[in-house]
């Protein structure tokens, strides 16, 4: 008797799992729903203000710690890195970084989100979603079925950042906090941290 | 909200979703097992193993010990060790198995290192004779140390007792290393001396008969969420090691008497800062080469309340836990050195 390995992607291209991960893409739209709607009829509206609006850009450059914590891996580090952030109103800012840390080895971490602010004077603070994605060495579990666990591990995050100040072309934070759940077990949700202890940028 | 803006936030909203659908593909890579053929050979030696004898060599090891008076270690002034009625008694052994015993002597430094080894031949005309599959333990002691560690020498005394009988396609070495409790010197010296030989695996015990079934027996370095109950084997690996790593856990499983296994697997060559603990043995050696090493523990202090005292006695043991840990090393042993 023979066994024969089902094939990988199925007849029309798509992977295996896709229909069980249907909840994946219910949840992604529902985020795509939560931001859109509400302000999807004020759309002219702010269209109109964005065309005075100015797009400011920032680099600035993070530095302070990362933890990745699950039933399957441990990652933590302490480093820095660069990142990239638009502003495409006078509320929603969208940004881009990556770090590198060690401590359990070398790591990256590449994070993407979209931040809203609102300015009292210098004081910037910031809260929003985004995407963490770490990569690189860790203390890995290994269950008794001898499935090692990849070496990349990917969080959903919240973006917190209470002590954000700007002053014209400068802008500096301390305790910048994404927390949030990482994905690499089917059962639980991970702890997903990066904390920038400070962060310093030039805006243009 | 500009329009742009509302295109961003979709386009990160539909990222996450992505991430999300990609990240149980990424999350593992499945290790194939052993062969059959290496598998069958594994499990028929595990059958083999006499829990009388692992019991018997514990506490004769500890006899011996309690004969022996303390010698200061030359490195640690208030270490005091035994070590030669161990010697002895693995030597005595062995020989009686009718076994050639190699003493591998160095004073370097003026610290003198007798590791103790034997071989078993590999397969006449096999093409991998030339290469080793190492089983190993430290036999020099604090106190009279019963789970660290007369319980490692035990399972490999009764490991050459087995498998001497068997041929396989690799040379087993069957190493005895000296001087591990004050800085891993034994396995040192022999990893520098043994450097050009072609080692296909290392299986390292330290402490390997301690268990409790007790809620929070268990304890982990910081941030490690181990389970809580402490009766399963950890089973150590650095990255060269994963691939064997996860063939060892596969066949964990597969034996008559499986024993509770924990597999972890630590960054590059284990060195990195927050894997310190994972180097406390005499692997640590052939990590740093490079080579592939396992290390079984029962994980030592973070459960074992009587590690490196003078409590650490027979008694202490659990005899089930030993006799499950040492079918699982020495079938592991068996399909290391068999394997295509």
């Amino acid at each position: 008797m023979t066994t024969r390995r089902l094939p990988n992607r199925l007849p029309n291209g798509l992977p295996n799992g896709l229909p069980n991960r249907l909840p994946c893409w219910l949840i992604g739209g529902l985020l795509g729903l939560s931001l859109t709607s509400p302000v999807q009829a004020a759309a002219p509206q702010s269209e109109a203000l964005q065309s005075t609006a100015r797009h400011r850009q920032e680099i600035y450059v993070p530095a302070g710690l990362v933890l990745y914590s699950s039933p399957s891996r441990l990652t933590v580090g302490v480093g820095g890195g660069i990142g990239y952030r638009y502003e495409l109103d006078s509320i929603w800012t969208v940004y881009t970084e990556g770090r590198t840390s060690y401590f359990s080895g070398s790591i990256g971490t590449l994070a993407a989100g979209i931040t809203g602010q609102f300015s009292l004077g210098a004081w910037n603070p910031q809260l929003g979603i985004g995407a963490l994605l770490f990569f690189g060495d860790s203390i890995r579990v290994v269950g008794a079925s001898g499935d090692v666990p990849s070496r990349a591990a990917f969080a959903i995050t919240t973006r917190i950042s209470p002590l954000r100040f700007v002053r014209g072309r400068y802008s500096g934070a301390a305790l910048s906090v994404d927390v949030g759940c990482g994905i690499d077990t089917a059962a639980r949700c991970g702890l997903a941290l990066s904390v920038a202890l400070l962060d310093v940028g030039l805006r243009f | 909200m500009s329009v742009r803006a509302l295109s961003l936030s979709r386009s990160f909203a539909y990222l996450g979703a992505l991430g999300c659908l990609l990240s149980p593909q990424i999350s593992c890579q499945r290790e194939s097992g052993f062969s059959v053929a290496a598998s069958q050979s594994a499990i028929a030696v595990a059958k083999d193993v006499n829990p009388a004898n692992l019991s018997q060599h514990v506490r004769e090891l500890v006899r011996q010990r309690e004969q022996e008076t303390p010698q200061p270690s030359p490195y640690w002034g208030n270490m005091m060790l035994r070590r030669r009625n161990a010697g002895q008694y693995i030597d005595s052994y062995l020989a009686a198995q009718g076994l050639t015993v190699v003493h591998e002597r160095d004073s370097q430094h003026s610290i003198d290192t007798d590791n103790i080894y034997v071989d078993l031949a590999a397969r006449p005309g096999s093409a991998q004779k030339g290469q080793y599959v190492l089983l190993s333990g430290h036999y020099d002691n604090w106190h009279v140390g019963a789970d660290d560690n007369a319980s490692a020498v035990a399972v490999m005394l009764e490991a050459a007792r087995i498998l001497r009988t068997r041929s396989f396609l690799r040379t087993i070495r069957i190493i005895a290393f000296d001087r591990e409790e004050e800085g891993l010197v034994g396995s040192e010296r022999y990893a520098r001396l043994h450097q050009g030989e072609s080692v296909s695996a290392l299986l390292n015990m330290d402490c390997v008969g301690y268990a409790s079934h007790q809620p929070n027996s268990q304890s982990a370095p910081p941030g490690l969420g181990l389970r809580s109950v402490g009766d399963f084997l950890g089973i150590l690996a650095s990255d060269a090691g994963s691939s064997t790593l996860g063939k060892v856990m596969r066949l964990s499983t597969e034996l008559p008497s499986p024993v509770s296994v924990l597999g972890l697997l630590a960054p590059g060559t284990g060195h990195s800062p927050a894997a310190s603990a994972f180097l406390r043995s005499d692997h640590a050696a052939f990590w740093k080469q490079g080579t592939v090493a396992l290390f079984l523990t029962d994980t030592a202090d973070f459960r074992n309340p009587h590690y490196h005292r003078s409590s650490d006695v027979p008694d202490t043991l659990d005899y089930d836990f030993l006799q499950r840990s040492a079918q699982l090393v020495i079938a592991a042993t068996a399909a290391l050195a068999d394997e295509e």
